[in-house]
């Protein structure tokens, strides 16, 4: 095994991660019951249609960590929304810990990404690019916000599989800076998930273009996203009138 | 994609024929020049780019000048050159040539004035031939009737980015082996009352240069105060590449990508995330197999309006990140003007005399960036540069985005 | 074999950077100077897992920051099973 992060800090984090994780949990439980799911039933029929395609390969789901709660969310009202073989990968960022904890209380297997030593994380990488199933992780939990850095457009690449931008937008909810930027949904919010298009990353692929695409396939999926938000927000507002 | 520009016909505000318009883009010479088309007192904007070295009756017959469209007389001018710079003397077979052009305004202008003319003194003084160069199709149609060609002949209207798209679908056609060679390209003669006043009523074009005519187009400048119409055409001889080579021609290009969409938003504004705009330039640079680090030049729309020049900055930003501010960018539209329909085909020649020629085509009148312009746009000289690989953007009306991506062939000559 | 784990270690590392042998061999900190980020040690290390077949040990390893380092590590390498 290789030593893990120095003890103190790392385990002061955990246990304000598993604090805040057990509130937060609580929190998504209560707004759940008051939520709306926009598409949800085309989002699930979208996953199936991508794994049907894509199960057996390689699969890196990409998000914004600001949407990592609102995917929590959506995963709590449809059920197989997030399938139980996506794993999701835990970096030891504060936004990292936290929606990993939630994750992992679902009972999602997670992956770990050290930070030190730095043998450690080269391991991690490497479990990273050779694990064959589907992975999900937030490109942006260490900054800057919303840029899909050149480090994960390489560690795409050379996983030779297939990115797929995700999205899960929500239209009433706190942001909260707290070195990653977070989103916590609040009572009465809509929420949508968005599986955006399948792009091919293969090794040795030119990396500036790669990032470039990625960007802009989560960009779109987004805005895509946020879109159906607001005609969903719409429907139900007219339907409840 | 395999598909080249064996030859470049054009006739602009700065000259006609790829030499003088060559020599102008060296000299940096400003094409905006006082209106005189028509009487331009009475306007906020009285400055206009305006093409004055051309006869039309050195591209065709007398009675074709006498009753063609301005726009039609553009367009097959610059089809002629075309053939000419791609040593065509005639179409190998001409049922598999095809005639692509885009307009903007198309034959409004023409139209407008014969309306006067129903108005004021009846049908009887109209011209007889009104319902056939009345329609937009006319630029392409009276091309392929001058120049022989008997395959798919169209005109693609879609604001300013109608020759930029003629020029990617003139690709599409070619690659699915319809035609062996398209004329593809753009016109556009807008300068008519009718028109200028609507965009002068706007406030859209530059108003506080009418005292220096050739100041008035400043793409990117703290002090730019909006855009200036002008007319013109380019026109481009498309052909496989394989083909090319059969036949020795020169080839000055290759088109590596295109990419063309909509953010489906608003008529006059672009939408402000870009999303859909950065989406064209990366469709083209994919298709293309290049990455943004591959670009050594960009050839920007750079209309000079309030809301273009800092939106498209944004753009470059987000698609070359870090090396957006050592990648120079200019806008030829600060010497030729605003060319409308025909603005894409003029400004992709302009990168391609630049390419083929080895210098950068400036900015004019850039004498202090605006703070949220801060790239580096060649200001006000031509700079000598190697450019292996260009970009070149356009966005129009109704919110339209498009881009090319142009390479320097590997047997360059 | 000590020199010629050494040598197989400065030979992936550059061909992995794109960059001359002699600096990587000259280089003092393979992060710091030559900018090797962990998805390039990640490459490193299967490049050689695979040209050696055998399996890298990183027990008590915390930087993996210079070639001697690296070497160590392979000359503590397990052959792969079944290879």
């Amino acid at each position: 095994m290789v030593p893990s992060s120095a003890g103190g800090a790392g385990q002061g984090a955990d246990r304000v991660a598993r604090i805040v994780v057990r509130a937060l949990d609580g929190h998504l439980r209560r707004v759940a019951a008051t939520a709306y799911a926009v598409d949800a039933e085309a989002s699930r029929a979208r996953l199936r249609a991508l794994h049907e395609d894509l199960g057996g390969r390689r699969v890196l789901l990409f998000y914004w960590i600001e949407d990592a709660l609102p995917l929590m969310l959506g995963a709590r009202l449809a059920e197989d929304l997030l399938r139980s073989e996506i794993a999701f990968i835990r970096d030891e960022t504060i936004g990292g810990r936290i929606t990993s904890g939630m994750l992992e209380r679902t009972g999602r297997p997670v992956r770990d990404l050290r930070t030190t030593p730095a043998a450690a994380r080269t391991r991690d990488v490497q479990d990273l690019i050779c694990d064959p199933g589907w992975l999900g992780i937030a490109v942006d939990g260490r900054g800057p916000y919303r840029r899909v850095g050149r480090p994960f457009a390489r560690l795409a690449a050379r996983r030779d599989g297939f990115a797929i931008p995700l999205a899960a937008r929500v239209d009433r909810a706190w942001t909260v800076r707290a070195g990653a930027t977070l989103r916590i949904p609040r009572r009465g919010t809509s929420v949508t998930v968005r599986f955006g298009e399948p792009i091919l990353c293969r090794s040795g692929a030119d990396a500036t273009l790669l990032q470039l695409v990625l960007q802009q396939g989560l960009d779109e999926t987004v805005a895509a996203a946020d879109r159906a938000l607001r005609g969903g927000v719409a429907r139900a507002a007219t339907a409840s009138s | 994609m395999a598909v080249v520009i064996t030859g470049m016909g054009c006739v602009t505000p700065i000259g006609t024929g790829r030499p003088a318009f060559s020599a102008a883009l060296r000299r940096g010479e400003s094409g905006t020049r006082r209106l005189s088309r028509f009487d331009p007192g009475g306007y906020e904007c009285q400055v206009a780019a305006e093409v004055v070295d051309f006869r039309a009756e050195d591209f065709m017959p007398l009675r074709e000048v006498r009753s063609l469209p301005r726009v039609a007389q553009l367009a097959v001018a610059g089809a002629r050159l075309a053939m000419e710079d791609a040593r065509l003397r005639a179409w190998p077979d001409p049922t598999r040539v095809g005639v692509l052009l885009g307009t903007s305004g198309g034959s409004g202008s023409y139209q407008f004035e014969q309306g006067l003319i129903f108005v004021e003194r009846g049908v009887r003084r109209m011209h007889p031939s009104f319902p056939a160069y009345a329609h937009n199709g006319v630029i392409a149609s009276e091309c392929a009737i001058q120049l022989d060609a008997h395959g798919p002949v169209f005109t693609v209207s879609s604001a300013c980015t109608s020759s930029t798209d003629a020029i990617g679908l003139a690709c599409a056609l070619l690659e699915a082996g319809t035609v062996d060679f398209i004329l593809a390209g753009g016109s556009d003669a807008p300068l008519a009352p009718l028109l200028f006043a609507s965009f002068d009523r706007l406030g859209a074009m530059a108003r506080r240069f009418n005292d220096r005519p050739e100041q008035a187009s400043r793409p990117f400048a703290a002090d730019r105060d909006g855009f200036v119409l002008g007319e013109g055409a380019g026109v481009f001889v498309l052909e496989k590449r394989e083909r090319a080579r059969e036949r020795s021609a020169p080839i000055l290009a290759e088109i590596a990508g295109y990419g063309a969409t909509c953010d489906a938003a608003h008529h006059f504004t672009q939408e402000e995330s870009g999303v859909d705009a950065t989406r064209a330039v990366v469709e083209a640079l994919r298709q293309g197999n290049l990455s943004p680090d591959d670009v050594d030049y960009v050839n920007a729309h750079g209309t000079a309006t309030a809301q273009n020049d800092p939106f498209e900055t944004a753009i470059f930003h987000r698609v070359f990140g870090e090396r957006a501010p050592r990648l120079p960018v200019s806008s030829t539209k600060s010497m030729v003007g605003h060319l409308l329909g025909a603005c894409g085909a003029v400004e992709l020649a302009a990168t391609i005399v630049g390419m083929h020629e080895g210098f950068l085509p400036p900015t004019l009148n850039l004498d202090e960036p605006d703070p949220a312009c801060d790239l580096d746009y060649v200001a006000h000289r031509a700079r000598p540069a190697q450019i292996d690989v260009a970009l070149s953007t356009s966005f129009g009306f109704g919110s339209r985005n498009a881009a090319l991506v142009v390479r320097k062939p590997d047997d360059a000559g | 074999m000590p020199a010629d784990a050494v040598d197989t270690v400065v030979r992936l590392i550059a061909i992995e950077l794109e960059m001359p042998e002699d600096r990587v061999r000259s280089a003092t900190s393979l992060r710091g100077e030559l900018g090797m980020d962990s998805i390039a040690a990640a490459n490193v290390l299967f490049a050689i897992e695979e040209e050696l077949g055998v399996e890298l040990v990183l027990e008590d390893v915390e930087h993996l920051d210079d070639v001697a380092e690296i070497a160590r590590v392979v000359r503590r390498a397990r052959p792969t099973t079944g290879s």
